[in-house]
């Protein structure tokens, strides 16, 4: 058992246990996005930051997949990470501005605007990838990817087309936290009379 | 395992989701009572690792043999459950999950805390009962020591067998064609190719060459037995004499696609006006013709668009071989519009050097063939204009022949409708998509050029390969969820094998001599349509049964308040969509209460019955659009089986509307929440139905019928949609077949009532007291009963000079 | 007669395993001039990935094109030498000339016209590169040339 403080609170945790874990078996709750049950962690939000304190040294680290440790102090509510998580709500307002899910997400936490320039207005997409982690680890099927790099990276299927692979589960729609896939699937199932005669 | 089944259920929070919706004290108190409930435990988050301990250690200390987990999504979180459970003994069907956050904590927003768990312990009863009922059925090994047998006389054969050889994998090619005449057959099937005859030679020699590569000469095949790892085939002797029987473990077939000349609307006339596989003839044999050459890529008009850029191929290879051979021959080809050059840009330079002209034609206005000339039109002119021709070559019409289709039917591969046999698979689960495609190689499954082919042939072996590597390393099994065939049941009716999608049925010797039928573990899907279908219910889905549905409808129904409504969904329509109301931030009529299921087809008639003699006032399905079934017709059988019961609850007397069949898109929660408040409305509109001990009789009657194996016969018969273009068996009158099926349904419920009505009586009665009994006419009740008296069913004596019935 | 270029015989040339990608995706261009959704799938099968593993990769370098590609390439260079001494002049002229826009191939997939950021031969500004070779100090005159050569070499 390894022993820690969580928000001055005494929290035990087997190893192998994430911090974010513990946190939410002592019923701490630290907000996520790109976080899902379903997948491993991929730590690409930043949502879930929690500063770690020993003496008057600070760090700040992202939750999911920090794992637990003997002796850690962490904070999940404290000046700084408040600070940060604003940070981070406005840079997703000004990445995918489209959003009504993040937009909530951001005024739950007071965030309403940004000040960072708006790319695209029409953007929905906060690129974290749930959508392809969940298409690969849980369905099994890699039917859609991350595409391209850099600013011009995105969600699809290859060449755009409907992809024979895809199952049409829906899957990738149900963890979206953003909403953006449910506008996007049907470029990925297509309809599957076509699939059929698509097919390579 | 122990006799008496220990279900766990483990509560989740989910953070404040469910805890913050829900009254979870009142939630696990009421689940605690549940019976067959052993342990019941309320988590902040189970799915995570701390919870995932939690369970495990639960199921250890409690000695839980199956678990419901009440949290959410299961088709997101099912998997993950399935890994973790593996060490703790729990195996796939062993563990189910309840969406209560999704169903019942966030989509109800006029409901209070304890009302929202009123409605869980409704899911939860339901859920619990079906694991209850489960008799576990164990997986088994199978191992695959035999070789692989390639069989249909495709090209693809040769380079799948060399990719078997290169993998250490023994095959036996069956062939009825020795190699000079496979070769000699390639230039129709694939015509333009030639120039790639020389690596099927060197495949050839390698083939030949290989240890492990044993080569037979056979004639047609007559017979298949057997199921994965252990098959028999039999082929007619082409010396005469006795068949030629091969064992195998597995069977792969390589099929080629053949061509047919175009229709006289094009003016073929095997002379001037040909093919392109006999252009490729005369070119090989005669040599290149002389004066204008013109290539009619015809394909939009011959109605086959898909094929044009084959053809484009062909004409492009052969217009240049001839090109090549002779400055007297002008090429041109002629082609639709819409028809994209297939042309690399330094083929596109070769072209233009060896001048080979490329018409564009505009295909508002088909093409005229006349003699020596062409009449046509281009983009953007409506001036026609004439083109010119010596020898007109056409695109060849893409068939598949008598021989591949009798080699596809003995193997079970050519069930989907469609011209060619590769088509799209059950996708359920990773490893049972595609798995046609790793036994079907060729272009008689689509159209392709000859390397395609050859490389159909290869990614075949390699699959097929996969699957005996993991039989050597003993790490094959049958899934845990697979159809099984009690064979003392089974009067081999051969319903399962016509409706079954996968090819997954087998003949086999069944009890004294008759043809039973048995479900290869490997092909089958786990579907569950065929086992709805059995007419003898002698087909079941082993760990998630019908009887395992019934238990979960009944427990449902009797905790049903009467304006409430039982549903099922299925993983892929009507549960996922109802997974994702919350997500869109929608509300969901509280009344509904859905069952999951992974088809709607697997739903058997027995199980809708239950659901209303125990209690339901409405029951509805809810099912994929049906063009996007996964199970291919999952959708239709449930419509039929929902039609059937609408049947039986008019010749009782209740409303038709008490059972209905609906479709949902997971990504139109909208929709179905619409479709949610339409029928909860039509149930609530309606008073519900008076559990008197008459009614009782009749909805007893209604449940006693669909087990009827008569019914059930003609229900199995005809389990598809009248307007379906295309499916096996003659295409029946709608209205005819329909008033027919009602017809029987009305005899069978009769004699059914009658029958339960003279067991319960115990004692000899008159028709009259049977009438007055059933509430029914006179007449009708002694023509059935003479009827029954006829066949056996009853028995007629005469008391007091008054004819008396007992059975 | 002249050997096709052939999918099957770039594949066999590697070993069936993930590190082959990158250089079978290279010889499909190299030989097709760029990678259709049917050769990159056969590579994939070959390779044993899904689709997407190739997809992602094809389009996280930029170097590899998805797109049919005409029978010439003219890459005019932008980088900051180049830029200076009137390399977009030069974009413009061969826009005007060949009908296209820069990126694009021309409707009879004769000419495609790609801009790069540098190609390092800044003392040859600006430069243009004509099926890989080097045009330095390019004019609109040279480029009327330049266009004609190609013309007459067919």
């Amino acid at each position: 058992m390894l022993k820690f403080r969580i928000n001055d609170i005494d929290v035990e945790a087997e190893p192998g246990w994430t911090v974010l874990e513990t946190a939410r078996e002592y019923g701490i709750e630290i907000p996520t996005l790109c976080f899902h049950e379903a997948v491993q962690a991929s730590g690409a939000c930043r949502l879930c930051m929690v500063e770690l304190r020993e003496g008057d040294w600070t760090k700040l680290v992202a939750s999911c997949v920090y794992p637990a440790k003997d002796g850690l102090n962490v904070y999940t509510e404290s000046e700084r990470i408040t600070n940060v998580r604003r940070w981070i709500f406005e840079m997703l307002l000004s990445e995918c501005p489209a959003s009504q899910e993040i937009r909530d997400m951001a005024a739950k936490y007071g965030v309403t605007s940004t000040r960072f320039a708006i790319k695209d207005p029409e953007q929905d997409c906060i690129m974290c990838g749930l959508c392809t982690r969940v298409c690969a680890e849980v369905v099994g099927v890699h039917a859609i990817a991350t595409q391209s790099r850099g600013v011009y990276k995105r969600i699809g299927s290859p060449f755009m087309k409907p992809n024979e692979a895809c199952v049409a589960c829906g899957s990738c729609v149900s963890v979206c936290p953003t909403g953006a896939m449910a506008r996007r699937i049907d470029l990925v199932r297509g309809k599957m009379e076509e699939n059929q005669t698509n097919a390579a | 395992m122990s006799t008496a089944p220990k279900v766990g259920v483990f509560l989740c929070e989910c953070g404040d989701k469910i805890k913050g919706n829900v009254d979870m004290g009142l939630l696990a108190q009421k689940v605690v009572e549940t019976p067959d409930v052993a342990f019941c435990k309320t988590m902040p988050y189970p799915c995570l690792k701390p919870g995932i301990a939690g369970i495990k250690k639960a199921i250890a200390d409690a000695g839980l043999d199956r678990i419901v987990i009440a949290g959410c999504s299961r088709r997101l979180m099912m998997k993950k459950f399935e890994n973790e459970m593996k060490d703790s003994g729990l195996d796939v069907g062993q563990i189910a999950m309840v969406n209560l956050r999704d169903h019942v904590a966030l989509v109800h927003p006029g409901l209070e805390p304890a009302q929202r768990a009123e409605k869980g312990v409704k899911l939860i009863r339901s859920s619990v009962a079906d694991l209850a009922a489960m008799v576990p059925g164990l997986r088994f090994q199978i191992s695959i020591e035999k070789p692989v047998l390639i069989m249909g006389d495709g090209i693809a054969t040769y380079a799948a067998a060399q990719q078997f050889a290169r993998h250490g994998v023994e095959s036996i090619m069956a062939l009825s064609l020795d190699d000079e005449e496979e070769i000699r057959l390639l230039h129709e099937r694939y015509p333009g190719e030639r120039q790639n005859f020389g690596r099927v030679r060197n495949i050839m020699k390698a083939v030949e060459e290989s240890p492990l590569v044993q080569r037979i000469t056979v004639g047609d095949p007559i017979a298949k037995n057997g199921k994965t790892g252990n098959y028999s085939v039999s082929f007619e002797n082409p010396e005469g004499g006795a068949p030629i029987a091969v064992e195998a473990g597995l069977i792969m077939a390589c099929l080629d696609g053949e061509m047919e000349s175009p229709g006289p609307e094009f003016g073929h006339n095997g002379d001037s006006v040909i093919c392109q596989s006999e252009a490729d003839e005369h070119l090989w044999t005669v040599g290149p013709y002389k004066g204008n050459v013109v290539f009619w890529i015809n394909d939009v008009e011959a109605g086959t668009p898909e094929f044009a850029h084959l053809s484009m191929r062909g004409a492009w290879s052969l217009g240049r071989a001839m090109v090549e051979r002779s400055d007297k021959c002008n090429v041109t080809i002629f082609h639709n519009q819409d028809t994209p050059l297939p042309l690399s840009a330094e083929e596109r330079r070769i072209s233009r050097k060896l001048g080979i002209q490329w018409v564009a034609y505009d295909g508002k206005i088909c093409p005229t063939v006349q003699a020596r000339n062409l009449t046509y039109l281009v983009k953007d002119d409506g001036l026609e204009r004439e083109l010119p021709w010596d020898q007109l070559i056409l695109s060849p019409v893409r068939v598949v022949g008598r021989h591949a289709i009798d080699v596809a039917s003995l193997l079970n591969l050519d069930h989907k409708e469609g011209r060619f046999l590769r088509a799209y698979h059950a996708q359920v689960r990773p490893e049972n998509v595609g798995r046609k495609e790793a036994i079907l190689a060729g272009s008689a499954a689509y159209p392709c050029d000859l390397s395609q082919a050859l490389a159909q042939g290869r990614r075949a072996a390699i699959k097929v390969a996969e699957t005996i590597d993991l039989s050597k390393d003993g790490k094959l099994f049958s899934p845990a969820i697979v159809s099984v065939i009690d064979l003392e049941k089974c009067i081999g009716c051969g319903q399962c094998e016509e409706l079954c999608e996968c090819g997954a049925i087998q003949v086999v010797e069944g009890i004294g001599g008759a043809f039973g039928r048995a479900v290869d573990p490997l092909i089958c899907t786990g579907g569950g349509t065929g086992a709805a279908a059995c007419p003898e219910q002698a087909m079941y889905l082993q760990n998630a049964s019908t009887i395992q549905r019934e238990a979960a409808a009944g427990a449902l129904a009797k905790e049903l308040a009467p304006g409430e409504v039982a549903a099922f969904g299925c993983t892929w329509g009507g549960y996922a969509a109802a997974d994702n109301v919350a997500k869109s931030g929608l509300a969901m009529d509280p009344r509904l209460h859905m069952i999951y299921v992974p088809c709607v087809g697997q739903i058997d008639a027995t199980v809708m019955a239950k659901a209303l003699l125990d209690g339901a006032n409405g029951v509805i399905l809810f099912g994929c659009v049906p063009e996007e079934c996964h199970h291919s017709y999952g959708v239709d059988h449930g419509w039929s089986r929902v039609n059937m019961l609408k049947k039986l609850l008019a010749l009782a007397g209740f409303d038709r509307k008490r059972i209905a069949l609906a479709h949902a898109d997971f990504n139109n929660p909208e929709g179905f929440v619409k479709t949610v408040e339409g029928y909860t409305e039509i149930i609530a509109g309606m008073e519900p139905i008076e559990r008197s001990p008459q009614n009782l009789e009749k909805l007893h009657a209604i449940y006693d019928t669909t087990k009827n194996s008569r019914v059930r016969l003609l229900l199995s018969a005809a389990l598809r949609r009248p307007w379906e273009s295309v499916y096996r068996g003659a295409q029946r009158h709608a209205l005819e077949y329909d008033q027919e099926f009602a017809g029987v349904l009305a005899e069978e419920f009769a004699q059914t009532r009658l029958t339960r009505a003279l067991k319960a009586q115990g004692e000899p009665q008159t028709i009259k007291d049977l009438a007055v009994h059933l509430d029914a006419d006179k007449d009708y009740i002694a023509e059935m009963l003479m009827e029954m008296a006829s066949e056996g069913k009853v028995n007629m004596i005469h008391k007091q000079r008054k004819a008396h019935f007992m059975v | 007669m002249q050997q096709t270029v052939d999918i099957e015989s770039i594949i066999d040339h590697y070993p069936g395993v993930q590190e082959s990608m990158v250089f079978i995706l290279q010889d499909i261009q190299e030989a097709f001039g760029y990678i259709s959704l049917e050769n990159m799938q056969a590579a994939c099968d070959h390779v044993g990935v899904p689709l997407t593993h190739a997809y992602s990769m094809a389009t996280f370098y930029k170097s590899f094109r998805l797109e049919p590609v005409g029978e010439h390439e003219i890459h005019v260079c932008l980088g900051t030498a180049c830029h200076l001494k009137g390399g977009p002049r030069i974009v413009d002229e061969l826009e005007r000339r060949l009908n296209v826009h820069a990126g694009a191939t021309t409707e009879d997939m004769r000419y495609t016209l790609e801009t790069v950021n540098c190609l390092g031969a800044c003392a040859l500004a600006p430069v243009v590169v004509v099926d890989k070779e080097y045009v330095p100090k390019v004019t609109a005159k040279k480029i009327q040339k330049t266009l004609k050569t190609i013309t007459d070499n067919e």
